[in-house]
């Protein structure tokens, strides 16, 4: 066989996976006084200087993590409400747009290192969902799997490696973002004087128009067993209690038109059962309708960050939830805030 | 293995190379063999046996049914390798939906009793195995070819690595004679073929791939989401939205299918051997009939040839003809999955099949006139045909009952509103995009025969380009989790 052809496959290849890496390390990296660094846009190195911070000592903190979807918890309002209490605590909002579990687990040890007094993770159906499919959800393996021998082998081969090769993840979404077809979102509200701020601008809330014909994505949700955002999160709250970190996990509030279109909140439900009775002492409460008919909407499942007032219910929920945890005797929670139960009628 | 795996790429390079440098004839057959059953267990662990089983079973039964002495025997035999092999189909791909079945009566009937179900494990790609070892056991008692004499050529064919969990069918009796080479200088007798990589093949096969991979990962995948979007929760959802959600699938579903059919071409091809082609540009199809002569065009013929012509086909009456297109379609649409949105889909294939033939029968005329042999006519033809073929892909993607309702009446009783779907196209640019340049390419190789030998064809340089151009794109709507074939679930 003349190797012409062969060669010419080879050469393609080198060459676009070249363009590929280029266009993608150009997009993450930057050249700072002749070494190249991460862009300081990029959210990983926002998190990194974050918790590479000098946090004031004897500073007990609260952490709350999760997606875009708690962004609008204000850390301000929720140290006022904390204060009335005689609590004294900094409340950090370490929302990141997309986060599931599988990408916290990438932080949780930066989380853990910065030593907070409590963590609460808002959660909802959106962090199970998958956006890779099974070929077969049931299937068992009885004999050794090849690709997980390899899985074992590679995964800290990688892990080791003294090469980043994070800036090669997701190639879609970056060129989607570097072409403006996709906003990326690389915001990240964790100072808390950001809130402060943001009392100048006045965010749109959505109307009842906007809110029946927006659309969001109701991504499938592969069993218990197999989803890995689940194992990811259960790892998560493993790693925090090894630590001594007290959690407390809420269920984020949605909106009316989308509460209608799910096509199965059991599933969630049985979601929340399963880590439930795996971690009894964790409490639950869940916000999941509490604002579903409220005129407090950026859309279907973002409540607004207003910055008047209009939308502080959601940051006062929490905080009466966080009180409630850290001196149960100081205020009692009504009946809808109380902790979630498993209802399997 | 998914094709669209580095998994496979390193698979199918260290297959290519053990091939170049080893040349032994044997050899190089076992190997194949078992890089193929390689690439089955990589996947389907433990299930592996079952593909064995139907192997050695089929292998066993094609040598009985040819030494039999007489047809009553031979009928007996084929109807016990028959029984075997839709038997093993039956267990495992329907058994869960007849008990569904079964228990949904019994409440319905207050019979009281539930039966549990088995939860059995789909085995990948045990609807085509099943049909290609059926074709050599059909093949042998029909006269069509004689039973090898090799277990290795036999299993080769049915565990074939490029087509073994999603097609093309193959047929034994043309597959099988591709492993054999005449012995030099003889008249009778045949060797093992040495399965050689010539550069033309390596040239037309990777032109195939390509084409298969950008079919699969940029066009399929990424139109993926909004079809979701459009069918994962329908309710309220206006008619343009739905109508736009019901091309996207079908735009979805024939580059997904179709490019996984052209890797399993070009890695077929690049081996030296020829597979049917299976997708001819059925969008352009004009009567239920063209489409079906040009979409999955293994499974059309395979279900002509062995369900449909068995019926008596179109040589009885003309009532039974009708009623043996919608059996065959029925089926047809069972064989895709074990449950009642497929069964639909069959059977709305089979009413259009059997509504287009009573109308050229009744109306010869009609089929005649001069206005479906214009331009113009020939358009009306490919709307009209291609309205229904895309109505029918509803039923094929939704399976929640009150979504496919809901669907299918907005697709026919069209409500005319357009602000939603100025909406949702706004909000799923990126989508629309693809769709876009999905209609574009698809007219391009409609208007140039053969393209895909063009552009292997071309020179080397130029080749280089449009390899370029395609991994570019491969690699820059990859999204990091590789998506499965469609038709692997069946």
């Amino acid at each position: 066989m003349n190797q012409s052809v062969a060669l010419a496959v080879l050469v393609a290849f080198i060459i676009s996976f070249s363009i590929l890496s280029l266009g993608l390390f150009l997009y993450h990296y930057k050249l700072e006084d002749g070494t190249w660094v991460l862009s300081s846009d990029n959210i990983l190195v926002k998190q990194r200087v974050f918790f590479s911070q000098k946090f004031p000592a004897n500073q007990e903190k609260i952490f709350l993590i999760g997606s875009s979807q708690i962004w609008a918890l204000n850390t301000i309002y929720m140290h006022e409400d904390l204060l009335k209490n005689n609590l004294n605590y900094t409340v950090y909002n370490l929302g990141v747009a997309l986060d599931v579990p599988k990408v916290r687990m990438k932080t949780i040890d930066l989380i853990i290192s910065a030593k907070p007094t409590v963590v609460v993770y808002g959660i909802s159906d959106r962090d199970f969902a998958t956006d890779s499919s099974s070929s077969d959800e049931s299937q068992v393996n009885l004999l050794p799997s090849p690709h997980d021998i390899i899985q074992n082998w590679l995964g800290p081969q990688l892990a080791n490696s003294p090469f980043d090769f994070n800036f090669l993840q997701s190639p879609k979404l970056n060129f989607l973002t570097m072409v403006g077809g996709l906003p990326g979102d690389n915001r990240f509200y964790a100072n808390p004087d950001i809130y402060a701020t943001l009392e100048q601008y006045n965010f749109p809330i959505a109307n009842n128009t906007k809110l029946q014909i927006d659309y969001a994505n109701f991504e499938s949700i592969l069993p218990l067993e197999k989803n890995e955002n689940l194992i990811a999160f259960k790892k998560i709250i493993s790693k925090l209690h090894e630590n001594k970190i007290p959690v407390i996990i809420f269920v984020i509030p949605q909106e009316r038109h989308r509460l209608e279109h799910l096509p199965d909140p059991n599933v969630f439900n049985l979601f929340l059962n399963n880590i439930s009775q795996e971690y009894p002492d964790v409490p639950i409460y869940s916000l999941w309708d509490r604002y579903a008919d409220m005129n407090i909407w950026e859309d279907r499942r973002h409540v607004v960050m207003n910055a008047k007032n209009t939308t502080r219910v959601y940051s006062d929920d929490i905080a009466k939830i966080i009180t409630n945890y850290l001196s149960p005797n100081t205020i009692e929670l009504d009946q809808s805030l109380s902790r979630w139960t498993f209802n399997d009628g | 293995m998914l094709f669209n795996t580095i998994d496979f790429i390193i698979f199918f390079i260290v297959i290519l190379g053990v091939f170049v440098l080893i040349k032994n004839r044997k050899f190089q057959h076992v190997f194949l063999l078992l890089a193929s059953y390689f690439f089955f267990y990589y996947t389907s662990n433990y299930l592996i046996t079952l593909l064995i089983f139907t192997t050695i079973w089929d292998y066993y039964f094609g040598k009985a049914i040819w030494n039999a002495d007489n047809i009553q025997r031979k009928k007996i035999l084929l109807i016990c390798s028959l029984a075997g092999n839709l038997g093993l189909l039956g267990f495992f791909k329907y058994t869960d939906f007849a008990i569904t079945q079964f228990n949904f009566f019994g409440h319905y009937f207050d019979l009281g009793h539930q039966i549990p179900l088995l939860n059995l494990a789909l085995p990948i790609g045990i609807s085509f195995y099943t049909f290609h070892s059926i074709t050599y056991t059909v093949g042998i008692y029909r006269g069509q070819l004689s039973p090898v004499k090799s277990f290795t050529d036999y299993a080769i064919f049915v565990a074939f690595f490029p087509q073994l969990v999603a097609g093309p069918i193959l047929r034994a009796k043309d597959f099988l004679p591709q492993l054999r080479e005449k012995i030099d200088g003889l008249e009778v007798g045949t060797q093992f073929r040495r399965i050689v990589i010539t550069n033309a093949n390596l040239k037309i096969g990777i032109t195939l791939m390509a084409i298969g991979f950008f079919k699969k990962m940029v066009i399929a995948d990424n139109i993926s989401p909004m079809v979701g979007d459009v069918f994962n929760a329908p309710i309220g959802v206006d008619s343009f939205t739905i109508i736009l959600g019901s091309i996207a699938f079908g735009i979805q579903i024939f580059c997904d299918f179709s490019g996984y059919t052209d890797i399993a071409l070009g890695a077929a091809a690049i081996l030296g051997f020829k597979m049917p082609i299976n997708f001819n540009k059925p969008y352009f199809a004009t009567s239920p009939s063209d489409f079906w002569r040009k979409w999955h065009i293994s499974l059309s013929s395979w279900l002509r040839d062995y369900l449909y012509i068995p019926l008596g086909g179109s040589h009885k009456s003309k009532t039974r003809t009708y009623l043996n297109l919608f059996i065959t379609m029925f089926l047809g649409g069972l064989w895709h999955g074990a449950s009642w949105n497929f069964v639909l889909w069959g059977i709305l294939h089979g009413v259009y099949l059997a509504s287009h033939k009573f109308i050229v029968d009744k109306f010869p005329l009609l089929g005649n006139a001069k206005f479906f042999k214009t331009k113009l006519g020939w358009l009306v033809s490919l709307l009209i045909t291609q309205y229904f073929v895309f109505l029918a892909w509803i039923p094929f993607r939704v399976q929640n009952v009150d979504f496919m309702k809901y669907s299918m009446m907005k697709y026919v009783l069209v409500d005319f509103h357009t602000s939603s779907t100025l909406n949702f196209i706004l909000s799923h640019r990126f989508h629309i995009v693809i769709m876009v340049g999905f209609v574009i390419l698809h007219i391009i190789s409609y208007k140039i025969p053969h393209l895909r030998e063009r552009i292997s064809n071309v020179k080397l340089r130029y080749w280089l380009v449009f390899l370029v151009g395609i991994m570019l794109c491969v690699f820059f709507s990859y999204e990091g989790n590789p998506e499965a074939f469609l038709y692997f679930k069946f």
